[in-house]
């Protein structure tokens, strides 16, 4: 070692001879980093729920153009066929003209077996449909009416994920998606069964996410938004949002 | 975060926020500031560390967010005053310890200051090449990595730190002669 870099890492070590005790305690700053991460999780669920009021607003606007035989009065065209096996749904007449609410939470018959079932087994689907080292449920299911629907949030490591999972009618008019033009299309298909596939990419930079929607030819919309983008890929969320566990008809 | 991870990373922060914060200070010159860098750097690792957490050293990651930390704060408009002035800045200096001979203070707040204003002449990358080659003793390549250039950049910005150091040595040393 040359002169003057012996000097400097002589000088370097002495500099710090009189150094002072560390000004912040690490415990206590991984408590605060916890509690920041929390509360940005929190957020994130929060415009989820936003989001997902935007979504039932415009299914809501579909079912509200459709008469009680299931015919198109609006001024969108159906695109998705009535499955032989589709359970038609009931339709709330105070689904007719109100925007979503989340109380009371369901009043069809049996909705109470519906949620106790869907808030036990939704979240062993998504356990098995997507493998994480750990699965983090971050609230209970939400349960909002007209139409029917749940929204669940969960982490999967780093991925957010929130599902909403609501039953519209037999005949989905898709055209009518709010998200539809709101959002870059990234992707549309037809799955095997049947269900429209369509796949959203919404916002920009660090909160860039994933939002796939499956229109089902039974009524139901499964959709889940992730983030961030690419860490899941799209045909395992496909996957997931047709799994039967997640699916709930709607009696006469 | 899983509580194995999440006991894993206090473990690491209590074991490496010391010297992580000599490595700051080295950097920026001013203790209180080298306390804010780790405790940024430390909030943006638990952030990462489910992720990094059995695919990199957690060391070398926190050093590269550590740097990133300070050359971003570098750039702070009211950093830019502080840069002319080859001055420890005020506050920078920690509370004397009474039980030292006043000499030995005197003689470590001037090597301090010495060695800073050196130190201060250096463009931002050059001045970490050498905290991390000389004082954490790293390889060309480890600091090139912990910098993310090329082994032939950490070699000529050592090469062009050292000399503006000797340069800045020998002609203080003209003018002690001088007077």
């Amino acid at each position: 070692m040359i002169e003057i870099e012996k000097r400097l890492t002589e000088d370097m070590h002495a500099a710090l001879a009189d150094e002072p005790p560390l000004g912040f305690d690490p415990d206590e700053l991984a408590d605060r980093a916890g509690r920041s991460r929390r509360r940005r999780r929190s957020a994130y669920l929060t415009a989820s729920a936003a989001a997902a009021t935007t979504v039932l607003a415009a299914v809501a606007v579909v079912v509200g153009s459709h008469d009680d035989a299931g015919r198109n009065t609006g001024t969108g065209t159906v695109t998705a066929p009535a499955s032989p096996t589709s359970v038609p749904a009931a339709k709330p007449a105070a689904c007719q003209d109100t925007p979503p609410r989340k109380d009371p939470p369901l009043n069809f018959p049996g909705s109470a077996e519906v949620v106790e079932r869907l808030d036990r087994e939704v979240p062993e689907a998504v356990g098995e449909r997507l493998p994480s080292d750990s699965i983090e449920r971050t609230d209970p299911m939400l349960a909002m009416d007209c139409p029917p629907t749940l929204v669940s949030g969960y982490f999967l490591g780093d991925i957010s994920i929130a599902l909403f999972l609501t039953h519209a009618r037999p005949e989905l008019d898709d055209t009518r998606d709010r998200y539809a033009g709101a959002f870059p299309v990234a992707d549309e298909f037809t799955a095997e069964d049947g269900a429209l596939i369509r796949v959203y990419e919404v916002a920009k930079g660090a909160d860039q996410g994933l939002v796939v929607t499956r229109f089902g030819t039974d009524g139901m919309v499964a959709q889940a938004s992730i983030a961030p983008r690419g860490s899941v890929a799209v045909a395992d969320i496909v996957t997931l949002l047709g799994d039967p566990r997640l699916h709930f008809p709607i009696p006469h | 975060m899983r509580t194995s991870d999440e006991d894993r990373f206090r473990e690491f922060a209590r074991g490496h926020a010391v010297a992580l914060r000599r490595s700051a200070y080295l950097l920026c010159g001013d203790w209180h500031l080298a306390d804010d860098l780790v405790q940024t750097m430390l909030i943006k690792l638990y952030n990462a560390w489910p992720r990094i957490g059995r695919r990199h050293l957690p060391v070398s990651y926190a050093r590269k967010i550590l740097l990133r930390c300070w050359l971003d704060e570098r750039r702070r408009p009211w950093r830019w005053v502080e840069r002319r002035d080859v001055e420890v800045p005020e506050g920078a200096e920690p509370a004397a310890d009474p039980a030292a001979e006043p000499a030995a203070v005197h003689d470590a707040a001037g090597l301090r200051t010495e060695l800073f204003g050196l130190l201060t002449v250096l463009a931002p990358r050059q001045r970490a090449v050498l905290v991390l080659r000389y004082f954490e003793a790293l390889s060309v390549e480890e600091t090139a990595a912990a910098l993310g250039c090329s082994a032939g950049t950490v070699k000529s910005q050592a090469s062009r730190g050292l000399a503006v150091l000797r340069a800045r040595l020998d002609s203080a040393a003209r003018t002690r002669e001088t007077t």
